[in-house]
């Protein structure tokens, strides 16, 4: 059996660079896609987030097999979300970046292709309030469910109040 | 060490022969209990991480009698060590209703007593003593070992008060 020693593998960014421009061109992807700081930045556009995470999971050149995170951010105009692929099996990793509409937020889930963004994903709608779209088990993760307000976007205001606790009634 | 100093061995050498020792009853039971406080395996945040320091043989909350019990069933006290976020709050109360009476409460840590550095957050109860009653604070951030045990050694007078009639 050949042991392949994974954390030594590092992959020629550049080449991969190339590999998945032609191939999102292919397929008629818009991905605009830059090389910063020996890391692969790609921006795409929110609708076309499954079909491009689709794409560099399945695709047997790039295989893109693990999630590592999908954070947010408010930038007040838009909201931004950064999915981070990693591969394995070649040692590479890319950054997607999308923007999001700031009246009306919303994203495609891709619990579809990758389970593990489930929470990532549930994280993302509870502390943003930014709708995901065809997820399967939208609960509320670190918030108790009972608020009316998202604790990370820049509209949100910490008041310095003494708060009674409010008995939650909840108990899993 | 010399004999009949110690607090616990002050009747060791008295006596010559058998002898009949008359007291109350509360005096005994509260002799007894607060000398063998077993406390809740239960740590929350990184005031757990010096709980842990203060259980272990380093700083030794065996010599007092205290040990580690894994179920609130068998356990006298629960020290909260960290904070108490809206989620986790019917997890204590629901951990605290389930230890057998008399229990005690032990807040280590700003956290615990007020909310700490995130007094002003969404999702932090500030003080846990909104929640289960509290009958010694711990001050720090997080309190030394010397300061728990000194915590937990003037809990003994929280014991003492105790009487069978009325807690």
């Amino acid at each position: 059996m050949e042991i392949i020693d994974y954390t030594n593998i590092r992959g020629d960014n550049q080449k991969v660079l190339g590999v998945i421009a032609e191939k999102t061109k292919k397929i008629g992807i818009i991905a605009k896609l830059e090389l910063v700081y020996d890391q692969i930045n790609a921006a795409a556009e929110a609708r076309d987030i499954v079909a491009f995470c689709m794409l560099l999971k399945e695709d047997k050149d790039l295989s893109f097999e693990y999630i590592r995170s999908i954070t947010g951010s408010d930038f007040e105009d838009r909201y931004e979300i950064v999915y981070s692929l990693y591969s394995f099996a070649n040692g590479w990793s890319v950054n997607i970046k999308v923007k999001i509409n700031h009246d009306r937020p919303e994203v495609d889930s891709i619990v579809g292709v990758y389970k593990g963004a489930n929470w990532f994903e549930r994280e993302i709608w509870e502390m943003l309030g930014i709708d995901i779209k065809g997820h399967p088990d939208l609960r509320p993760l670190l918030l108790v469910g009972d608020e009316d307000f998202h604790p990370l976007r820049k509209s949100f205001e910490i008041k310095w109040e003494e708060k009674e606790y409010i008995p939650t009634g909840k108990f899993e | 060490m010399e004999k009949g100093n110690t607090e616990v061995g002050y009747l060791e050498g008295r006596f010559k022969e058998q002898n009949i020792i008359t007291l109350s009853y509360n005096k005994l039971m509260n002799a007894a209990r607060s000398r063998s406080v077993w406390y809740l395996t239960f740590g929350i945040a990184c005031c757990a991480i010096e709980m842990m320091a203060t259980g272990a043989s380093h700083y030794d909350l065996d010599r007092f009698g205290m040990f580690f019990r894994a179920s609130p069933r068998q356990a006298d006290l629960i020290i909260i060590s960290g904070w108490i976020t809206r989620k986790y709050a019917p997890v204590v109360k629901r951990i605290y209703e389930q230890m057998a009476e008399p229990k005690y409460v032990v807040a280590m840590g700003t956290c615990a007593i007020s909310g700490g550095h995130c007094y002003d957050s969404y999702n932090i109860i500030q003080g846990v003593d909104k929640v289960i009653p509290v009958d010694v604070y711990v001050q720090g951030c997080p309190p030394r070992p010397e300061a728990l045990y000194k915590g937990l050694l003037e809990m003994k007078k929280v014991i003492n008060r105790d009487t069978i009639v009325v807690k």
